[in-house]
């Protein structure tokens, strides 16, 4: 027996010796190999099937087969860290501006990809647009294949219509932040016992909401940084240098007053409050409306949805918002990049490796729309950034209004690009760690209930604190560092 | 070298002895004593390709986010003050319950009573939370409802900081204490019942007995348990201020401790150097700490003293 595994285990080291030998370039698909990719999510009870089904096509295709492994919710943060840090060799891995991109790629964790990309991955490569291109270079190299999936800025109230029936908003659109103080004072005449705003400890999302409808563009949310986009040279300034925020805290006062949302909201984990029926009207992304919509329109609940858009201009979001990178650690670059090259341009690959196997995991209606057949088992894949337009399908009932306005959106870049020309923007806080951190923790802890007038001491109490804080903590410094880098941006683009 | 050569003289009298300690020894090495050498990695500017050794050096910059903006010396002081404070009341209240059952006479009441007491440990925090928020909700929480029951106008709990220490530690030592005085109750039980048996001929009541049999005889449990818990003085324990706190900014200059705030503010940057840079410095104050309490116990009655 000892002997036969000796020969065994040369035999194929001399094979795995002559592929080697043989192909030179890493494109050869002689050789078989096992490619590693992790990414953020909890893994799917009916994975197996799905890993069998896929890995028969790309055996097929690429002579390579996928070991997904997952990096679950809880504590995601320092497993993704430990990964990239660890000695394990892995060839794909999920990125995003969310999970610091450009710092992790700054500070070694990934392959440069300057040549590979278009070399082994070329469709994906041809399909990737400039901007998205512009978004994966850190230093000057690319270090990351972004999404080939458009996705929008568009940010706006989503909001429950049914419970309208009968009053003076029925049928009627929410376009400013009047009509919600509007429709949150009927929703409380119909339904006292629901405070209509969907807030919970993760803050609101109000303040975003309305700088953006001014036409204000954000440099980091978390960090209150924002600039006016209509200037020539825009300059970076702290949410509490913008002149009339006073008006905002003065309305959300008002809006706590009359009971809009919970006093003790920041300490409610609850976030399923739409679905619940908790509450009626929420801020955020088209995603949320088409999600819920897409639920009622396919029987889940009887409830109906609306949506506004509330920015001032339009814009893509940044492509690198699911994006994939090669870990340094990587054997095999070329055949990962071969591998999501197939995955994010071939309808076949990509559903064996999104969806799953069809009539068992998922099925299709005539539109091309898809269902998970048992989402408890298996729903969709995790690895967001293997999306692109035109591959990507949208779930069952999925309202006619959420390819509207995409269109619309797609129209207003082309009219107007006071926004799109800054969507391209990428900063980098290498050496800023420390004000980083302070000035996050100075808006968790001053603005957030200073936002929703639950702090003690009042607005301009509660205003001062906050100024105050938001210096000690260094933030103009953190503004004097990022200035410079927009003004680099600014001048790249004259 | 000569200390070399006793050890080997040692080791070959003691073989047995010495493989019995060897696995505790190993793991002890292995778990604790060799991922020490991360934290050199609060010294450095982390890179992947370095990793831990080959990271550039970057002196004391990891610390500053600890300190610039003064948040360092507050969050230093809530972690050492409430954990002063859960452990005196924790530790108090558990005695007091042993006590209380070691006394308790009829069988399944003591079982029954024991066993309630006990149940909280087994409650996690995620559900103390949702107790808490249960409880304190502004609008339908259990608290509000009774006050307009007796027609009081509501009160707003989360717009009082001051009074969260108290709940806090109060939380504590429901969900500890019964934990706690299990260990008390076998140190009780191990005291010769024929002591008590005397005592109670010479005509000491209860509290007498108590007084000076029972506490004295526990005395050095009392100590060691104290002991334990001071060296983690530093380390607030995170599950249950970020259960029942969250991220409720108006409260957090009553409730942060050294955890929860490195956890806030490291949310949004992943930075190794500074994550291990916050650990360190709890490590080395509560190392500082436990040394000093010790020397002091040692001072009192050197039998107490850890080691």
């Amino acid at each position: 027996m000892k002997r036969f595994l000796a020969i065994l285990l040369a035999a194929a080291m001399m094979l795995s010796l002559a592929a080697c030998g043989g192909s030179g370039s890493g494109g050869n698909t002689n050789k078989e190999v096992e490619l590693v990719m992790y990414f953020i999510s909890d893994r799917p009870a009916g994975q197996d099937i799905v890993d069998e089904n896929m890995n028969k096509l790309f055996k097929e295709k690429l002579n390579c087969t996928l070991k997904i492994n997952w990096i679950s919710w809880a504590g995601y943060r320092d497993t993704y860290n430990l990964k990239l840090s660890g000695g394990e060799p892995i060839d794909l891995i999920y990125t995003a501006g969310w999970l610091n991109f450009s710092d992790m790629a700054q500070r070694g964790a990934f392959k440069n990809l300057d040549e590979l990309w278009p070399k082994y991955a070329p469709k994906n490569y041809a399909k990737a647009t400039d901007d998205a291109k512009k978004q994966a270079t850190v230093n000057g190299h690319i270090y990351c294949v972004p999404t080939l999936m458009a996705t929008y800025m568009g940010y706006g109230p989503t909001y429950r219509t049914d419970i309208l029936k009968g009053t003076e908003l029925e049928g009627k659109e929410l376009k400013n932040f009047d009509d919600v103080e509007k429709y949150c004072e009927v929703a409380l005449q119909v339904h006292p016992e629901v405070q209509p705003l969907n807030i919970y400890e993760n803050g609101s999302e109000w303040d975003d909401m309305w700088m953006r409808s001014k036409g204000y563009f954000y440099v980091d949310r978390t960090l209150g940084l924002w600039f006016d986009p209509t200037e020539e040279n825009p300059k970076i300034f702290p949410l509490y240098e913008e002149p009339e925020i006073k008006d905002f805290l003065e309305m959300m006062k008002r809006w706590n007053e009359k009971g809009f949302f919970s006093k003790s909201c920041l300490s409610d984990s609850d976030s399923q409050k739409l679905q619940t029926g908790k509450a009626f009207i929420t801020v955020h992304n088209i995603d949320t409306y088409s999600g819920r919509q897409a639920a009622s329109n396919i029987g889940q609940d009887d409830y109906s949805w609306a949506f506004y858009d509330f920015n001032k201009y339009a814009a893509h979001l940044p492509w690198t918002q699911d994006s994939m990178a090669i870990p340094a650690s990587s054997k095999n670059p070329e055949r990962a990049l071969q591998l999501w090259d197939l995955i994010t341009t071939d309808q076949e690959a990509f559903d064996a490796f999104y969806y799953g196997i069809k009539g068992t995991t998922y099925e299709l209606n005539d539109k091309g729309e898809v269902k998970s057949l048992d989402p408890d088992t298996y729903g969709q894949s995790g690895m967001w950034a293997a999306r692109s337009t035109g591959i990507y399908r949208d779930s069952y009932g999925t309202p006619q209004e959420w390819h509207d306005w995409h269109q619309k959106w797609e129209e207003e870049i082309k009219k107007d690009d006071t926004w799109e020309r800054y969507a391209g923007f990428v900063f980098t806080t290498a050496g800023l760690e420390t004000e980083v951190s302070n000035v996050t923790d100075a808006m968790s802890t001053y603005w957030k209930p200073l936002e929703l007038a639950l702090n003690t001491n009042g607005i301009d109490g509660g205003f001062k604190e906050f100024e105050e804080h938001m210096k000690t903590a260094g933030v103009e410094k953190l503004i004097t560092e990022l200035q410079k880098q927009l003004d680099a941006y600014v001048a790249g683009l004259k | 070298m000569k200390y070399l050569k006793n050890f080997g003289a040692e080791f070959r009298k003691n073989k047995p002895l010495f493989s019995m300690i060897a696995p505790a020894f190993i793991l002890t090495l292995v778990l604790s004593y060799i991922p020490m050498v991360g934290l050199i990695l609060a010294f450095k500017e982390w890179n992947f390709a370095g990793g831990v050794f080959g990271s550039k050096w970057n002196g004391l910059a990891n610390f500053r986010f600890l300190f610039a903006s003064g948040k360092g010396w507050l969050i230093t002081r809530n972690t050492i003050l409430y954990n002063l404070l859960n452990l005196v009341t924790s530790q108090a209240l558990a005695i007091v319950l042993s006590i209380f059952i070691t006394e308790i006479r009829a069988k399944y009441f003591k079982k029954i009573t024991q066993s309630l007491i006990f149940l909280p440990y087994f409650i996690s925090w995620v559900l103390v939370g949702i107790f808490v928020f249960a409880i304190f909700n502004y609008e339908t929480g259990m608290l509000n409802n009774l006050r307009a029951s007796f027609g009081k106008e509501p009160y707003n709990i989360y717009q009082v900081p001051g009074i969260w220490p108290f709940l806090i530690c109060a939380f504590n030592s429901w969900k500890w204490s019964g934990y706690n005085s299990v260990i008390y109750i076998a140190a009780i039980t191990g005291v010769d019942q024929e002591i008590y048996e005397a005592a109670a001929i010479d005509g000491a009541n209860i509290f007498q007995r108590i007084r000076h049999i029972m506490l004295p005889c526990i005395r050095p449990t009392v100590v060691t348990m104290l002991l334990l818990q001071i060296g983690r003085i530093l380390r607030g324990d995170f599950e249950m201020f970020y259960q029942i706190v969250g991220s409720n900014g108006q409260l957090y200059d009553m409730t942060d401790v050294i955890d929860t705030y490195v956890f806030r503010s490291l949310t949004t940057s992943s930075n190794i150097g500074m994550t291990t840079a916050a650990a360190f410095y709890q490590s080395a104050v509560c190392f500082i700490v436990i040394i000093v309490v010790n020397a002091i116990v040692k001072k009192i009655d050197a039998d107490y003293a850890l080691f």
